[in-house]
């Protein structure tokens, strides 16, 4: 019974260590996916010029969970004739706690999302441009993040199980 | 006064200075110096009635 108690302790802390490590490995996945989302409406803008609906809808087939839902949610306002930056805006805030990313991230994605539809092509690909380098840099800083937590937090896990476990027995 | 208890405190001893190790080594100085305090208090607790008991025999060897 006190082995089951010792290896249930254990066990559980250092699956929160890794759980605590991996949220900034999950932040980065996210930002990438986000990246990858923009590459992708970049070329559709660019070269295949489909409508903004049917270019969200291809990126929602792209992508994997959270991000993808946001756009699909996007693509099926656009169909009802939501103007594109509250469209946006909406289908950011109705999927925003799926996802890792800051309000801070969502300030910038929206304020990309208010050029989409306004003016010409050249305006959409630089704001596109500008939004990525944004992500870029934060991919690059958050990534240096979760290096340095990720071993932290999981040997932080391991000990705290083994010093609880030596307190209670 | 039972060995292990000696060895329980041996261990806590250990890991306190392997995280504080860990803790310094990523810049987090503060967290480390708590997490030391922790296990000074968490011992302290151990051993106090073993002080207290050496205390009152210290007292009754001087007591005629």
């Amino acid at each position: 019974m006190r082995i089951l108690g010792t290896i249930l302790i254990i066990l559980s802390t250092t699956l929160l260590g890794t759980y605590f490590g991996n949220i900034y490995g999950f932040r980065v996945k996210d930002l990438k996916e986000i990246r990858k989302a923009l590459v992708i409406l970049k070329s559709e803008i660019d070269y295949t010029q489909s409508p903004l609906h049917h270019a969200a809808f291809n990126i929602s087939e792209k992508l994997s969970m959270p991000i993808s839902k946001i756009f699909k949610e996007f693509s099926n306002l656009l169909k009802e004739k939501v103007f594109p930056p509250i469209a946006l805006e909406k289908s950011f805030s109705k999927y925003a706690s799926d996802t890792y990313l800051t309000t801070d991230d969502f300030y910038q994605l929206n304020s990309f999302g208010k050029t989409l539809g306004y003016l010409d092509k050249n305006l959409q690909i630089s704001t596109i441009n500008l939004t990525i380098s944004y992500l870029d840099e934060r991919i690059e800083e958050q990534m240096l993040i979760y290096l340095k937590n990720k071993k932290l937090y999981q040997t932080l896990g391991i000990l705290s199980g083994l010093l609880v476990v030596v307190v209670l027995i | 006064m039972d060995i292990s208890s000696v060895f329980q405190i041996a261990t806590v001893g250990i890991l306190v200075a392997v995280l504080n190790q860990v803790l310094n080594s990523v810049g987090r100085s503060e967290q480390a110096t708590m997490t030391t305090l922790a296990g000074v208090v968490i011992v302290l607790f151990w051993v106090i009635h073993h002080i207290s008991d050496l205390f009152s025999t210290v007292q009754t060897l001087f007591q005629f």
